[in-house]
C-alpha cells in the first residue's frame, strides 16, 4: 500500500498547552469520501488543521499524498480546505474572494477569472457573486468558502462542518457535490454533525472522542467490529409471526420484535452471518415471501451511539 | 385533549441590591486582568518608586543611616510639596501605563465577542456597566497614586516634628484631588477611545497616540505658527500645569518652562473639554447593537 | 562548502518567476487594504497634520514677510526630527505594520493566506513591501508637501534656496531618511506583531528606547534605528536644554556606514520574522 495516494497520520499528538487536541492518532485515509464524526471538542477540527499545516503536531508526522505539511507550496496546489471560521477579508465581494485566492496561487489572470466563475457556478452563487460577502447570509458565506476551496481543482478537499447554516435545498446540493467529487477520485474529508446526511455519501468513517480515534474504516466493517451491540436487521415479509418464532429459538438471536404495522420483524442478532444463513433456510422451508432485508443500525448514527454514546448531540 | 404539565418556574429567590450590580462587571474584569502574570508583575512594579520614597524618608530622618552612608541631606532633598508633586506625577504615569494595558482589553473584548448585548439585556444599565468598568480603572489608579500618597504623607508627618504636618495639611487635599483628577481624565478618555475603535490593539495605539503623538503635534503647532496655544493639544502638559497648581509648586521650580505657560483657565478648560468629549463618545458608542458592514 | 553549493543550487533552481507572480498578488491585495480601509484615515491625518500647519503658516506669512529662510529651515529640521521621525513615522509604521498580521488575526482571515501555496516567508516579504510602499507614500508625500510649502511661500528667495542653494539636497536627504525610517520601523513592527499578541505596549517600550538611546553605551546605541537616522538628517538641531540630550550626536557615523548599518539591522529583524512565521499556527482567540 503506497502512501503517495493516502493521507497518513503516524502517531500524531497535539496538545494546546495542557489541553489535549488529539492523541496518538494513526490513520491512513484513502480516496473517496471520509467522514470525521465525534462530539464537540473531540478533535475533528484539530485533525483537519494538522493535515493542512494550520496546526503543528506536538509529536508524530503527517503526510498528505506523500507531501509534507511543512511545504505549503506543493501541498496547497493539491489541497483545498474549507474551514469553519466564518470570517473573510474585509470588504471583498464573493467573486474577489475566490479570484484573489486563485491569484495567490500564481494562476494567470484569465485562468483565474475562468476558474473563479466555474467554482462559484458550481455552488450556485453566481447571481450574487459581485455583492460584498459581509452582506451574504450564513448559507451563502458557507457556499462561497466552499467555492474558494474547490476553485483550484484540488485532489484533497477538507471540509469542516460544511453543512452548517445551509437550508435543506443547499444542503442537498452540497451533499450531491461532495458525492460527485468523491466519485471523481478526490479525497473528500468531511466533519459533520448531520450524521444521517453524511452517512449517505461516506465511504469511510473516522469516529473520534476526547482526542482519540476510536474507530475507522468502512462503515459496514466498523459495525461488524462492534460485537457488544447486537446487529439490528429489519426483515419485511409475508408471515412475520412465523419468522419471529423460528428465529427466536436460535442462540445468536437476542430479540425479535414484530413491526407495529405487522409487515415485518426487527431482529437483534450477535452473529449476522449465521442469521442470514438461517433466514435463507427458514424462508425456503416456510415459503415466506420476502420484501426486504436491511441492516437497521449499519450507519454512522448508530456507530456514534454505540461507540461514543448518546451524550453527544447529533 | 392535550395536557400540558407546567413544570417550569422562574427564579423567585433573593436578589442582590440593584445598586451593587455594577460590582459584578468590576469583579470579572479584575479577575480577567490578574489572570495575566505580566500584568500582575507590572502592577507590583508600580509600587517600586513608593518603596524608594519610604527608604528616602527613612534616610532623611535617620542621622545614623546618613552617617553610615556618608551623605549629608541638603535642602534640595527635603520632603515638601514639590517632592510629593514629583513623586505622585511619576506614580500617575505608572498608573497610566497600567490603565493602558488594562482598559482596551476590558472593553473591546466585550464588543468583539458581542458580550455587551448580553450585559445590557440583564437588568444592568449602560451607566452601571460604565461605572463597573471605571471602578476597575479607579481602583487600579487609586492604588498607585493617592492611596500611597496619603500613606507617605502620614509616614512623613509621623517622622517629622515641629508642626510639619500642620504646615503641609493642604497636601492631603492636593494628593486626593490630583489623584482623582488623573483618574477621571484617564478613565473617561481611555474608555471612550476603547469603545470608539473596538479593537484592543488599535485602542492601545490610539491612547498612546493621544498622550505621545499629540504633544509632538502641539509643539510643531507652536513652532510653525509661533504661538503657545498649540499646547491645548498637549494633554500631559495641561495636566502637569494643573498638577503643579494643586500642589502649590512655585512655577519657577516646576517641571514646566516658566516662560510662555498657558493660563490656568485654558488648562482647566482643556481638561473639561476632553472629559466632555469622552463622555459624549461613550454615550454615542456604548450601545448594545451589532453593525455588520457590507 | 557543501552548504554553499546547496544554496547555490537552490538559488539557481528556485522558481523565481512564480514567486514574483505571487509576491505581486500579495502586494496588490495588501496595498488595496492599506490605502482604502477606514482604519487608514488616522495615518492620513498624522501625515497631513504638519502640511496643514505649514500651509497655514504660508498663508499667514505670504512671501516670507514675518519669517526668514534660516529660521524656517531650522523649524522644518525640528519638525522632521522631532515630529516626523520620532512620532509620526514611528506611530504610522506601528499602526500599518502591526496591522499586517495582527489585523488578519483579529479579523480571522490569516488562514486564507496560510492555505494558499505561498511560502510563508514570501508572505512576510510581500506584506512588508506593501506596508513600506504605503508608509513611504504617506510620509514621503507629506514631507515633500511640507518642504514645498515651507519654501514656496518665500517666492523667488525660496526658489533660489531650493534650486541654487542647499534646499534640494536637504529635500533628498529628508526623503531618503523617511524611506530608511519606514524600512527600519516597518521591519521592527512586523517582527513584533508576529511575536506578541498586543505589540503596542512593547511598541511603547521601543519608543522609550528610541528616545533615550543617546544616553546608553555606544554598543547599545547601535541597536537603535534612530541612531542611524539622526546621523543622516541634513540640518542638525540646536542643542537646547534637556532636548540636547536627544539631539546632539556624540559619536558621528559616516552615512556610508549608517545606511548599510540600518539595512543590515532591518534585514536581520525581517529574517527573524520569517523564521517566526514558519512556526506560526492558526489560533484565533478573542483579541
Amino acid at each position: 500500500m503506497t502512501t503517495n495516494n493516502r493521507i497518513v497520520f503516524e502517531n500524531v499528538s497535539k496538545f494546546y498547552g495542557e489541553v489535549l487536541g488529539v492523541n496518538r492518532v494513526n490513520l491512513s485515509v484513502p480516496s473517496g469520501v471520509t467522514s470525521l464524526v465525534g462530539p464537540n471538542g473531540s478533535g475533528k477540527t484539530t485533525l483537519m488543521n494538522l493535515m493542512t499545516g494550520l496546526a503543528r503536531p506536538t509529536q508524530g508526522s503527517i503526510s498528505v499524498l506523500g507531501l509534507s505539511v511543512d511545504d505549503p507550496e506543493e501541498l496547497f496546489r493539491r489541497v483545498g480546505y474549507c474551514t469553519q471560521f466564518d470570517s473573510f477579508p474585509k470588504g471583498v465581494t464573493g467573486y474577489e474572494f475566490v479570484y484573489q485566492s486563485l491569484k495567490l496561487r500564481g494562476i494567470a489572470t484569465n485562468d483565474a477569472h475562468r476558474l473563479a466563475k466555474e467554482a462559484i457556478d458550481r455552488v450556485n452563487l453566481w447571481e450574487v457573486a459581485h455583492r460584498k460577502v459581509a452582506g451574504y447570509s450564513k448559507g451563502m458565506r458557507q457556499r462561497i468558502r466552499l467555492a474558494q476551496s474547490i476553485a483550484h481543482h484540488p485532489t484533497v478537499l477538507v471540509l469542516d462542518e460544511p453543512l452548517n447554516g445551509l437550508d435543506p435545498m443547499a444542503r442537498a446540493e452540497s451533499i450531491a457535490l461532495f458525492e460527485a467529487l468523491g466519485k471523481e477520485g478526490l479525497h473528500v474529508i468531511i466533519s459533520s454533525h448531520v450524521l444521517h446526511e453524511v452517512d449517505k455519501i461516506s465511504d469511510q468513517v473516522v469516529l473520534m472522542s476526547y482526542g482519540y480515534v476510536i474507530a475507522e474504516g468502512e462503515i459496514h466493517g466498523v459495525r461488524n467490529e462492534v460485537k457488544e451491540h447486537p446487529m439490528q436487521i429489519l426483515v419485511r415479509c409475508s408471515q412475520p409471526n412465523l419468522l419471529a418464532s423460528r428465529l427466536f429459538s436460535q442462540d445468536h438471536v437476542v430479540e425479535a420484535k414484530l413491526n407495529h404495522d405487522g409487515q415485518g420483524v426487527l431482529v437483534r442478532t450477535l452473529d449476522a452471518g449465521e442469521f442470514y444463513l438461517l433466514l435463507n433456510r427458514v424462508v425456503l422451508e416456510e415459503d415466506i415471501a420476502l420484501e426486504a432485508v436491511a441492516p437497521a443500525d449499519d450507519d454512522v448514527n448508530s456507530l456514534y451511539q454505540y461507540l461514543i454514546g448518546g451524550g453527544g448531540k447529533v | 385533549m392535550a395536557v400540558y404539565k407546567r413544570t417550569y418556574k422562574t427564579y423567585d429567590g433573593p436578589l442582590t441590591p440593584a445598586w451593587s450590580r455594577f460590582g459584578v462587571v468590576a469583579r470579572y474584569s479584575f479577575s480577567t486582568l490578574f489572570k495575566s502574570r505580566i500584568f500582575t508583575i507590572f502592577t507590583m512594579l508600580c509600587f517600586v518608586p513608593v518603596f524608594f520614597a519610604i527608604a528616602w524618608m527613612y534616610v532623611i530622618h535617620s542621622p545614623l543611616v546618613q552617617q553610615m552612608l556618608g551623605v549629608r541631606m541638603g535642602s534640595a532633598l527635603q520632603i515638601n510639596n514639590q517632592w510629593f508633586s514629583q513623586l505622585l506625577w511619576a506614580q500617575a504615569w505608572m498608573g497610566f501605563m497600567l490603565a493602558t494595558a488594562a482598559t482596551p482589553g476590558m472593553v473591546s473584548r466585550d464588543f468583539a465577542n458581542h458580550a455587551l448585548q448580553l450585559y445590557l439585556c440583564r437588568p444592568l444599565s449602560r451607566l452601571e456597566y460604565l461605572v463597573g468598568k471605571i471602578s476597575v480603572i479607579a481602583v487600579l489608579l487609586s492604588a498607585v497614586t493617592w492611596i500611597p500618597g496619603l500613606l507617605l504623607f502620614a509616614l512623613q508627618a509621623q517622622l517629622e516634628s515641629h508642626g510639619w504636618a500642620w504646615d503641609h495639611l493642604y497636601l492631603i487635599g492636593s494628593i486626593v484631588l490630583s489623584g482623582w483628577l488623573w483618574i477621571a481624565v484617564i478613565s473617561l478618555l481611555m474608555l471612550a477611545l476603547s469603545v470608539w475603535v473596538k479593537w484592543r490593539i488599535a485602542a492601545t495605539g490610539l491612547i498612546l497616540g493621544v498622550f505621545f503623538l499629540m504633544p509632538g503635534f502641539a509643539e510643531a503647532f507652536n513652532a510653525i505658527l509661533r504661538t503657545k496655544w498649540g499646547r491645548v493639544f498637549n494633554l500631559p502638559y495641561v495636566l502637569n500645569l494643573i498638577w503643579e497648581q494643586i500642589y502649590r509648586v512655585d512655577p519657577r521650580f516646576g517641571h514646566i518652562n516658566y516662560i510662555n505657560r498657558l493660563p490656568m483657565w485654558s488648562a482647566w478648560a482643556t481638561v473639561l473639554t476632553v472629559c466632555l468629549i469622552s463622555a459624549w463618545l461613550l454615550n454615542q458608542k456604548l450601545k448594545a447593537r451589532e453593525v455588520e458592514r457590507g | 562548502m557543501k552548504q554553499l553549493e546547496s544554496l547555490r543550487t537552490f538559488l539557481r533552481e528556485a522558481p523565481w518567476h512564480f514567486w514574483t507572480t505571487q509576491l505581486i498578488a500579495v502586494m496588490q491585495i495588501e496595498l488595496k487594504k492599506n490605502f482604502l480601509r477606514r482604519r487608514s484615515i488616522w495615518i492620513y491625518l498624522v501625515a497631513l497634520a504638519p502640511v496643514l500647519l505649514i500651509g497655514a503658516h504660508a498663508i499667514d506669512s505670504p512671501m516670507g514677510r514675518r519669517c526668514n529662510i534660516e529660521e524656517d529651515t531650522r523649524i522644518l529640521a525640528g519638525i522632521f526630527q522631532l515630529f516626523y521621525l520620532r512620532l509620526g513615522i514611528f506611530f504610522g509604521c506601528m499602526g500599518l505594520f502591526t496591522w499586517l498580521f495582527r489585523g488578519e488575526i483579529v479579523e480571522k482571515s490569516l488562514h486564507y493566506y496560510f492555505l494558499a501555496p505561498v511560502r510563508r516567508e514570501l508572505l512576510v516579504v510581500g506584506k512588508y513591501l506593501a506596508g513600506m510602499m504605503t508608509a513611504v507614500f504617506f510620509f514621503g508625500l507629506s514631507i515633500f508637501l511640507s518642504f514645498a510649502l515651507m519654501y514656496g511661500h518665500f517666492g523667488p528667495a525660496g526658489k533660489a534656496y531650493v534650486f541654487s542653494g542647499p534646499g534640494l539636497g536637504q529635500l533628498m536627504s529628508y526623503m531618503g531618511v523617511t524611506v530608511l525610517a519606514c524600512v527600519g520601523y516597518g521591519s521592527l513592527f512586523v517582527a513584533l506583531s508576529l511575536v506578541i499578541k498586543n505589540p503596542i505596549l512593547p511598541g511603547a517600550a521601543v519608543l522609550v528606547w528610541e528616545t533615550f538611546h543617546p544616553v546608553f553605551p555606544s554598543m547599545l546605541q547601535k541597536l537603535s534605528i534612530m541612531f542611524y537616522l539622526r546621523q543622516l538628517c541634513p540640518v542638525p538641531l540646536q542643542p537646547e536644554g534637556l532636548l540636547a540630550l536627544f539631539t546632539v550626536i556624540a559619536e558621528p557615523v559616516s552615512p556610508w556606514l549608517a545606511v548599510p548599518g540600518l539595512l543590515v539591522l532591518s534585514t536581520a529583524i525581517l529574517v527573524f520574522a520569517c523564521m517566526r512565521i514558519r512556526k506560526m499556527e492558526i489560533s484565533y482567540l478573542a483579541d
